[in-house]
């Protein structure tokens, strides 16, 4: 694993984080000074994942990317059950 | 004077613990997990999964990330040290074999690694609590304690080691030392119980509830072991827990040269030349020569079953397949899992441009980051 050295700061104006050898970026869209209200995740080629202020409700950015890696799919599982269920609310919801 | 250089060296070794624990476990986020709320995304194209094939087999190759203990502190979002990582992951890669690791997109060969064990002893860990392994950056941790399943009162306790990723190593060590349970250690089961196939009622000839629980104060799992002196409700007291952990990897992204070479006969390998002078039926002699002239010469070998009965894992007998100079810029090893000897020549296998990565260390194109073999 690669792990950040020192402490990593983000705001609405220093609101990208560059990842290990330019690999990924993690870009803050939009920040109320206590809301996260939408970020991302990008790679190098500027592929983009979608919002992921949802889950969390933008109280953090805690996240996992890919779970055939067995690292994030051990987390993965431990809420496999919860992402479950939102996803059959999620379409509850766009079905009514 | 003596005492000059006595608090000159006392103030060095109050500077080296200064500068050391940039890399400590100290006031890291090492061994979290993410919040149970963190967004998931199961796939996206910057992390990539893949297939490749070693000397000896195909293995899977997947990359990640993960963002754990972040926070909105004071108008700023934080991510505290090791709290942002990127994880990769090879089932199992071996040296020797030619197996590859996959770090920001390119693949890597893992060309050779160091290792150590780490052995705790005579501790007592509550339910729930836990104790540092080796560097620190791992625990032994007294997962859960439960009662046996049919009712009666029998504590069992489930260790697991949880690592730096905050993930618990794929397999537990459950224990249990009440005299309820038959302690297995002892022999019993070993010839099976005498029963005939079939199923038992209860009764003495039959299904025997007085007896037949069974459990053991010793768990394993490949190298390493715990055994425990006993388990209450409360908790354990470890007698004895050893694992492994890998002090350094040497890697390169340049693919491997191979030769097969019989005696005199040469060949070039970046910057060296590698010379074979003797070729036995196990073993061979091999000279790296640099360009200044500066010869490394080392007999590799001998291949005998006994020895390979415990390759690649026995690190001291695979240090006598291999060849580095003294910069560790190359690596020569013999074709072990290919027919290294044949028609009196030997085949071996070269690699260049190598780099070694301590556990921790910084990352080399990217020092803002720590590289740990670990995951």
């Amino acid at each position: 694993m690669l792990e950040n050295d020192q402490e990593i700061i983000l705001d609405s104006t220093n609101n990208v984080f560059v990842g290990p050898d330019g690999y990924f970026k993690v870009v803050i869209d939009e920040f109320d000074g206590q809301t996260v209200k939408a970020w991302h995740v990008e790679d190098a080629n500027g592929n983009r994942t979608p919002n992921l202020a949802e889950r969390a409700k933008g109280k953090h950015i805690d996240v996992l990317i890919n779970a055939d890696n067995r690292t994030v799919w051990h987390f993965g599982n431990r809420i496999a059950t919860t992402l479950i269920k939102e996803l059959e609310t999620a379409i509850t919801n766009l079905e009514q | 004077m003596r005492k000059r250089l006595l608090a000159l060296l006392g103030i060095l070794a109050i500077m080296f613990t200064a500068i050391t624990p940039s890399f400590a476990a100290e006031g890291r986020v090492l061994m979290k997990a993410p919040a149970k709320d963190a967004a998931f995304v199961a796939s996206f194209p910057g992390f990539k999964n893949m297939s490749v094939d070693t000397f000896v087999r195909k293995i899977g190759l997947q990359e990640g990330l993960v963002i754990r203990q972040s926070r909105i502190e004071n108008g700023k979002i934080i991510i505290p040290p090791s709290g942002l990582y990127y994880t990769t992951r090879t089932n199992l890669a071996k040296v020797l074999q030619g197996d590859k690791v996959l770090i920001l997109g390119k693949i890597y060969t893992l060309v050779d690694n160091g290792t150590r064990f780490d052995v705790i002893k005579d501790v007592e860990v509550k339910k729930g609590g836990s104790v540092p392994l080796g560097d620190g950056t791992k625990v032994l941790e007294l997962s859960s304690i439960s009662l046996d399943g049919d009712g009666f009162e029998a504590p069992k306790a489930e260790f697991q080691i949880l690592k730096p990723s905050g993930n618990y190593y794929g397999h537990s060590f459950p224990v249990a030392t009440d005299a309820k349970l038959i302690n297995i250690t002892t022999g019993t089961l070993n010839n099976g119980t005498s029963k005939h196939a079939g199923s038992y009622l209860p009764g003495e000839e039959g299904q025997n509830w007085q007896v037949e629980y069974y459990d053991s104060p010793v768990a394993t799992s490949g190298q390493s072991y715990l055994v425990v002196d006993e388990v209450t409700t409360g908790g354990a007291k470890v007698k004895e827990f050893g694992t492994g952990a890998i002090n350094w990897m040497l890697l390169t992204e340049k693919d491997p040269v191979e030769m097969v070479l019989g005696p005199g006969e040469t060949a070039t390998l970046g910057d060296y030349t590698v010379k074979v002078t003797e070729v036995t039926a196990n073993s061979a002699t091999v000279e790296l020569i640099a360009k200044d002239g500066t010869v490394t010469k080392k007999v590799l070998g001998p291949v005998t079953p006994e020895v390979l009965k415990y390759l690649p894992a026995d690190e001291v007998n695979r240090n006598k397949m291999v060849v580095r100079p003294a910069k560790e810029d190359v690596q020569v090893q013999l074709d072990l899992y290919r027919t290294p000897f044949r028609d009196g020549k030997v085949a071996l296998v070269g690699y260049t441009d190598l780099f070694k990565l301590n556990n921790p260390d910084k990352w080399p194109s990217d020092p803002r980051f720590i590289a740990r073999p670990d995951t």
